[in-house]
């Protein structure tokens, strides 16, 4: 049977005895279901679309005709009535409906709904006794989406809207995409608040029956690529990771997460693309697991070490790899229960469920609504639309409202986020020698929105700008005031200025919000004690790391130890390497200049490159120009990366060099070889970072000095980036 | 046997493990059978895989693609060769080329071209199409839109004039760029906007003389908000005028809190509560 005829349709549903197997279970009669107390379900139908939903976090897809809809019984046979919005006005005559969530009371759903193609997705509440609906007030250049209700009649929802006054949204530098960020709004309209930018998306906000809320943040930092489970406050504070890291994830991306019982959550596990944002059902323990009133539970010691993950479509990809025929992918899942063996509402959808197969035989996802049964594996028919996406099934009744939490209160340092940890050296993924962290490093993010050309260098590492250093006290406390919702990344570094551990995320804090860790990625399901009672960071006051410097004026006046900022290439690097190495490290055939060769077996086109820190513009040609590398020390230093090479099946002769290793200074063959001179408190050139020579002492030339070196060691901790803030306004005057 | 299957049992099995480097494995052959497939998501999710692929083979598909009839695709297209500075200049030559021309399609595809490039050495070229009278006015709009995505405050003036274009489509696509134009400072030439005869254009305009708490704007959006024929352009001049703050403009919204329209009552009432 190919794909086509697999559709379901209305009439076949209504027939359907046997359940359909979700790839190799058994088939299976329907029988006693938690479904069968439910008097009523709601679901969203949206027209098929094949474009506009490619990755995980695209927003902006529009097709008119969508439809909010209740199905009573929710049977194959029952009654399908539309709840929104044939009978709104005429403004609504071409609405597209992206999400939905129902009130703790089933009174009301807020939607986020787009009512033209020249119009953004905005925030709408309807009443379902009455039938009235009211758009809530939002930036109308802007999209807003996935509204979720929080207790205290809140709103949660993710825009692309910007917090930052002024400054442009980040973009993504992978999918190119406006990002997504979060905020919150009254049930009345009044007190929109935007939160706290994540450098990628964030998406999908849940809340948590602790009133809590977690969602999917995009990290993206130098290599990692994916999307994570994170949870906050509601009041977008106190935000902790979740679940997807530290080796406990089994897919790049979770989405569309709703919780089972305390600490336990269904969502869609699935690649980040083409995959139309579905994937397998994933049931999620965010700790250690206990049953309690029939309920298994996951809410003790939660943390990312502790947690586990169940598949429960074991036979749906993962990836973005076609699914077999009856296997499919899931929209989205939504429990019933919450014993061990769930039951879920769902949307699926039969055939590959991938963009490019789907392309190729003109179709698209034929979603509908299903419900399955996890023990078994069995999948029953509710309802399917044919030409439409029946999606977000839900039943359509009463919840308890989470307890609500009431907001942090602020600190006495204005707008400012105050960031530290009691105890740097408390880390559940480093051992550090006693004394051997002389501060943290604040490096702040952004994207090229701010006018850098559309690459950083040959780095996959976004912008970056130094905010200061924040000296680690003898108790190992640490504390600084940064702007607020400006992401950031710490690094701990020692007394030669080089990072001994780069946490791989960005944070960023609400203006007023204090943002204290034990210690640094310490362990979260553990009590940090502080003795005796106060930090010596509290006690010194925090160091003010550019915390009122406005976004625009951050970057280096002069590229001093103290004073760096940016590093940008050509202006605060290439000068070192013009006065100190281009003597001999100038591309000539020596042995001090190692080179390699880049071969394309197919063509036969090869390209020797020879070491040259010289400034001059180089590319990558085979054949012809394939790739910028900026400069040729940029080249020599940074690339291109391996895994591009291997991507590319081009063979290499010779040993392709790792001189610098981004975010690892200290690692970095440069660094080594250079072999710096301890930084802090003050330079001291009589101390070196590694055992053996000092390289320009060994060849009888003039050291660098401290603050040169330090240039070079900020330059690899921060991600070898090639542009920084600094040329910005100089590439904007190019002709 | 329970059907379930824990995580750590497939992984030890299959190897099964989380795919965190979502930018990695592109190929020729990839994009090839993607655009085979003509799915533009998958287009573009291939070329976004191929970011640094170092792939002679690639270039002559994505210039191909440069010219798809998908804006998505011709926008991935751009950014790979954002990156590749050599074909990226001839690309830049073409394409001012094109904008100079009188094929109205291909000065679209130029223009979107260089908006991706995001290069303010563009902007002249995009001048000279934006108010070309050989050109459609899709052709001009893309041009206006492009010089929103390069962002520089050297394309203002450009954007000024083009909002007094015959066309709508290329009015509104200025006044939108006019937003995205960074570190803008108020939005002057967008009032007269307000009026505009398009009620697309006038939406626009209200939302981005809001956006930017462009003072100049509000006499017009108190008419506006109780007078506008369009139900969205209401709502936009309330947004704006909550934004803007004037105390002024409090009859006006108070008026518009009893709006025959969902969409401008609540955005009114809020709107009221903001200003000074």
């Amino acid at each position: 049977m190919n794909y086509a005829k697999y559709i379901a349709t209305k009439a076949a549903i209504v027939t359907a005895i046997f359940a359909v197997s979700s790839g190799c279970g058994d088939d299976a009669t329907p029988g006693d279901s938690a479904l069968e107390g439910v008097s009523a379900i709601t679901f969203i139908q949206r027209p098929a679309r094949g474009a506009g939903i490619g990755n995980v976090f695209s927003y902006g897809s529009y097709e008119a005709g969508a439809r909010l809809v209740e199905l009573r019984p929710p049977t194959a046979d029952g009654e399908l009535s539309v709840l929104c919005c044939e009978d709104q006005g005429e403004e609504f005559e071409d609405i597209d409906i992206s999400s939905y969530d129902l009130s703790f009371d089933a009174d009301e759903v807020v939607m986020s709904a787009r009512l033209s193609s020249d119009q953004r997705y905005g925030l709408f509440v309807l009443s379902l006794e009455s039938g009235e609906i009211e758009q809530l007030p939002t930036d109308p250049g802007q999209h807003f989406l996935h509204p979720t209700f929080l207790p205290g009649d809140r709103i949660m929802f993710v825009t692309d809207a910007v917090v930052e006054e002024g400054a442009p949204q980040f973009q993504d530098e992978y999918n190119r995409n406006t990002t997504t960020q979060w905020g919150t709004i009254r049930r009345d309209g009044s007190e929109l608040t935007l939160g706290a930018r994540n450098l990628s998306h964030r998406s999908y906000p849940t809340v948590l029956s602790d009133g809590r809320v977690m969602f999917t943040q995009w990290d993206h930092l130098g290599s990692m690529n994916a999307g994570h489970l994170l949870i906050s406050n509601p009041d977008m504070t106190n935000v902790t990771e979740g679940f997807g890291k530290e080796g406990t994830g089994v897919s790049n991306s979770y989405i569309k997460t709703v919780e089972v019982s305390p600490g336990r959550v269904v969502a869609i596990g699935t690649a980040r693309e083409r995959t139309v944002q579905a994937g397998a059902i994933l049931d999620i323990r965010l700790g250690e697991t206990y049953t309690e009133d029939g309920e298994l539970r996951a809410d003790q010691r939660m943390s990312e070490a502790n947690a586990s993950v169940q598949i429960l479509t074991p036979h749906v990809p993962l990836n973005n790899e076609p699914a077999p025929e009856s296997v499919g992918r899931y929209y989205d899942a939504y429990p019933l229960n919450a014993g061990e063996d769930l039951e879920l509402l769902t949307s699926w959808s039969p055939g590959p469920v991938e963009s490019r197969s789907l392309g190729a035989a003109d179709l698209n996802a034929e979603f509908g609504i299903y419900l399955y049964d996890a023990a078994e594996r069995a999948r029953r028919p509710i309802w399917n639309e044919p030409g439409m996406w029946d999606v977000m099934p839900r039943p359509l009744e009463p919840r308890s409202a989470p307890p609500r939490i009431p907001d942090a209160g602020s600190h006495d340092f204005d707008d400012a986020v105050l960031l530290g940890s009691m105890n740097v050296y408390d880390s559940s993924l480093d051992d550090f020698e006693p004394d051997s962290i002389y501060a943290v490093r604040v490096q702040e993010g952004y994207s090229s929105e701010e006018g850098a050309p559309r690459d950083f260098g040959l780095t996959e590492h976004e912008g970056s700008a130094r905010l200061g250093i924040a000296e680690v006290h003898d108790d190992g406390s640490w504390s600084a005031l940064i702007p607020p919702t400006v992401p950031v990344h710490l690094q701990a570094i020692d007394e030669f200025g080089m990072s001994l551990r780069s946490e791989p995320v960005w944070i960023s804090g609400n203006p007023g919000e204090a943002r204290f860790c034990g210690g640094c990625h310490e362990d979260r399901a553990s009590t940090t004690v502080i003795n005796p009672g106060l930090t010596e960071a509290v006690s010194a006051g925090p160091f003010d790391l550019m915390s009122d410097v406005p976004r625009f004026d951050r970057k280096s006046d002069d590229f001093s130890r103290d004073e760096v900022v940016g590093v940008p290439w050509d202006q605060a690097l290439q000068p070192i390497f013009d006065e100190h190495c281009v003597d001999c490290h100038d591309g000539s055939d020596a042995p001090h200049n190692p080179s390699w060769t880049l071969i394309d077996p197919e063509t036969g086109d090869s390209q020797t490159i020879t070491f040259d820190l010289r400034g001059h513009e180089v590319d990558i040609e085979l054949g012809e120009p394939m790739l910028s590398t900026y400069s040729a020390s940029h080249l020599s230093l940074l690339g291109p990366m391996i895994e591009d090479l291997d991507d590319a099946d081009l063979e290499v002769e010779g040993d392709v060099p790792n001189y610098v290793q981004p975010t690892e200074a200290r690692e970095s063959a440069l660094i080594q070889t250079l072999n710096p001179p301890v930084q802090y408190p003050e330079p001291d050139t009589g101390e070196r970072a590694f055992d053996g020579p000092v390289h320009l002492l060994e060849e009888g030339r003039d050291d660098m000095s401290p603050d040169e070196y330090h240039l070079l060691i900020l330059m690899a901790d921060a991600g070898g980036q090639f542009y920084s803030r600094e040329n910005i306004a100089d590439l904007g005057e190019e002709d | 046997m329970r059907p379930l299957i824990t995580f750590a049992v497939v992984a030890a099995t299959v190897g099964l493990a989380a795919d965190v480097s979502a930018g990695r494995g592109g190929s020729a052959s990839r994009i090839q059978n993607a655009v085979n497939s003509g799915s533009e998501d998958a287009i573009v999710a291939e070329i976004e895989r191929a970011e640094r692929l170092i792939c002679p083979q690639c270039v002559e598909p994505l210039m191909e693609l440069l010219d798809h009839d998908s804006y998505a695709v011709r926008d991935a297209a751009a950014w790979w060769f954002a990156k590749r500075p050599a074909q990226r200049e001839e690309i830049e030559e073409m394409a001012t080329a094109r904008l100079h021309g009188e094929d109205s399609t291909l000065a679209r595809n130029a223009a979107d071209v260089l908006g991706a490039f995001r290069r303010p050495a563009a902007l002249p070229a995009l001048e000279t199409a934006a108010s070309s009278a050989s050109l459609d006015a899709e052709a001009r709009a893309h041009a206006v839109r492009a010089v929103g995505d390069i962002g520089h405050d050297r394309g203002n003036e450009l954007l000024a004039t083009a909002m007094a274009d015959d066309s709508a489509e290329v009015r509104r696509a200025a006044v939108r760029a006019w937003r995205a134009i960074r570190q803008q400072d108020g939005a002057a030439p967008v009032v007269d906007r307000l009026t505009d005869d398009d009620a697309r254009v006038r939406r626009e305009a209200g939302a981005v003389v809001g956006a930017l708490r462009e003072d100049a704007a509000r006499d017009a959006l108190e008419e506006q908000v109780v007078s506008d024929s369009d139900p969205a352009a209401r709502r936009n001049a309330a947004w704006a005028l909550g934004r803007i703050g004037d105390g002024a403009s409090r009859d006006a919204l108070e008026t518009a809190t009893s709006d025959s329209s969902p969409l401008v009552r609540t955005t009114a009432e809020v709107a009221l509560g903001k200003l000074r």
